[in-house]
């Protein structure tokens, strides 16, 4: 049943909430309030993944990057068997390991940052279906979390961090326990996800693959307004296709474009190596051009 | 073909339902109307001793109810309790099969954390034995508020002062059920068959060539004539550590990292050339 020692481990994840074990019986959480000073922003980058993560890159050590949720509902850092080791972060008899450096990308830089080395079953189930539309490799909670004062805004791409000088009292009483009771048996799904994900061809890690490069820059890209191009720059595909200053970009593949959003959301699907027909506009002129497309960002 | 998409279907189905029962919470399709309030509110919240937090929620006015706050959580969660006394469950037809008391996705018409006010948003009513479990310890406690909330606003959390504050924003949340359905059914290039086509926000001219490992970044094999990264002074046989603070030691870092570029907004793009560390300008353009 529950150990009075065990640990407590609100893994927000898909808001699921891993009790890896069960409530401490801890002193006061105030444990010691200082009230001087904050430190300057330090914008932090974020994804919001396809499961809506709020997702942070760090690294461990020097290694890495690994990618974090940030998640109030874990009460500390939690990073997967596989990254403690290939950062060299050991458990210690308290249950806990201790990162040397744990930098966030952005440059935040955690100090001496505690984490708990485990693999909770909501990261085995996501990874298992790719669910994020990316690997994650464990939780930055609260431990970390409450030693900044942190603001979300998803209208940014950033998040902005600052120090405060608040040392959080750990949540003392998590001890690891690997017998203890689990999430109330949630952790059969972990397996289920990981079991469908395959027979779905899902990875947690897709490869990302780039649409193509012509070698255009488009006039004003608005909708409404037709896509001109603006520049063709020299010896790319495009000029060598034909493609000249002026042109409207009317059809791709046989499908009516109206405008520069509609250009480039089609070209969306087409990569490096593969044959691009346009039907552009020139001075009143229909005219046909295929462009062979090529690597570059 | 048709076999193969009612077996993703199908598959994709059971997926989900697994995912309610693990409370994963890809059943939570947001009305995209739904609003925030208009002034900054100034949230209290109780921080536990096991390190988690909870606030106070008032819900269609009934309560207050003690909700775990929880930035991991894509799904808001009520219990069966709360969600009766708040007359969630009216009109909604029995169920033989409910695991966990799990009774699928309600509106709630008015979720109020402290003086933050969010309309017409979604939670999923389910007994979490987590939540239970932390409940019987600490609680009680009814549920979970998360993304769904929080994303509305523009959110300072400060674990000293124990605040939350919530200014007005102007994000919606998306509808994650849909976009989750449309990734696990989804086509190839979107997920499936393990590769996802992607694309930048704008245009830079970099070909990306051989992964560094641990933050030596990739190499760059080419750079386009007369493009942004060309007229920014990037060669090839440059090492490229950042771009837009975003690290990339890998081609789909350097991808991953392109999609939030815009044209005409620059950005610095970190290298190493002959063993030196320096910064480049680079503005994209929109093109292709």
């Amino acid at each position: 049943m529950l150990n009075k020692r065990g640990i407590l481990a609100l893994g927000g994840f898909l808001a699921s909430l891993a009790v890896l074990g069960a409530i401490a019986s801890a002193g006061s959480i105030r444990a010691r309030e200082a009230l001087v000073g904050i430190g300057p922003a330090v914008e932090v980058p974020y994804r919001l993944t396809l499961s809506k993560h709020v997702v942070v890159r760090a690294r461990i050590n020097g290694k890495g990057p690994f990618n974090f949720v940030l998640d109030t509902g874990a009460p500390a850092l939690f990073i997967t068997e596989q990254v403690a080791e290939r950062s060299g972060v050991k458990q210690g008899d308290d249950g806990w390991g201790v990162c040397d450096t744990l930098e966030l990308e952005g440059g935040l830089k955690v100090p001496k940052a505690k984490a708990r080395i485990a693999t909770p079953f909501q990261l085995e189930g996501m990874n298992g279906m790719g669910l994020a539309g990316v690997e994650i490799h464990g939780m930055l909670g609260y431990n970390i979390l409450a030693q900044y004062r942190i603001t979300f805004d998803m209208t940014s791409d950033r998040l902005v961090w600052r120090k405060i000088d608040w040392i959080p009292k750990s949540p003392f009483g998590i001890v690891a326990k690997e017998d203890s009771s689990g999430p109330g048996g949630l952790e059969i799904i972990g397996g289920l996800m990981k079991g469908l994900g395959g027979i779905l061809g899902r990875k947690a890690n897709p490869t990302l693959v780039a649409r193509g490069y012509a070698g255009v820059v488009l006039d004003e890209v608005a909708e409404g307004k037709p896509a001109k191009l603006k520049v063709v720059l020299p010896a790319s595909p495009a000029e060598m296709a034909g493609l000249k200053v002026g042109d409207l970009i009317r059809e791709v593949e046989g499908a009516t474009v109206a405008d520069g959003p509609a250009v480039l959301a089609k070209l969306a699907q087409f990569k490096a190596g593969q044959d691009l027909k346009l039907k552009v506009d020139r001075q009143g002129q229909s005219l046909e051009i295929t462009v062979r497309l090529e690597g570059g960002i | 073909m048709n076999r193969i998409a009612s077996m993703a279907r199908l598959v994709g189905g059971l997926a989900l339902a697994a995912g309610v029962l693990a409370c994963t919470a890809v059943g939570v399709a947001d009305n995209p109307t739904g609003t925030a309030t208009e002034k900054v509110a100034v949230v209290p919240f109780k921080l536990l001793k096991s390190g988690h937090m909870t606030v106070e929620a008032k819900i269609n006015d009934k309560g207050p109810f003690t909700l775990i706050f929880d930035t991991g959580a894509p799904a808001n969660l009520l219990n069966n309790k709360v969600a009766r006394e708040a007359e969630l469950l009216k009109g909604k037809p029995p169920v033989l099969f409910a695991p966990y008391g799990s009774r699928g996705d309600v509106k709630i018409k008015k979720l109020q954390v402290g003086q933050g006010t969010v309309e017409n948003v979604t939670a999923m009513v389910m007994d979490h034995p987590t939540v239970e479990i932390i409940s019987k310890h600490l609680g009680p406690i009814e549920g979970i508020v998360g993304f769904p909330f929080f994303a509305r606003y523009r959110m300072t959390l400060d674990y000293r002062d124990q605040t939350l504050t919530l200014e007005p924003g102007t994000f919606q949340p998306p509808d994650v059920m849909k976009e989750m359905i449309k990734s696990l059914l989804g086509t190839e290039g979107n997920g499936r068959d393990g590769y996802k086509m992607v694309s930048p926000g704008a245009m830079l001219g970099i070909v990306a060539g051989e992964a560094g490992m641990d933050g030596s970044g990739l190499v760059v094999n080419a750079v386009r004539g007369g493009s942004p990264a060309a007229v920014a002074g990037l060669k090839a046989g440059d090492r490229l550590l950042s771009l837009d603070d975003r690290w990339t030691d890998t081609p789909s870092d350097l991808l991953q990292a392109s999609t939030t570029l815009k044209p005409g907004k620059i950005v610095q793009a970190e290298i190493q050339r002959d063993g030196t560390t320096m910064k480049l300008r680079v503005v994209p353009v929109a093109g292709f």
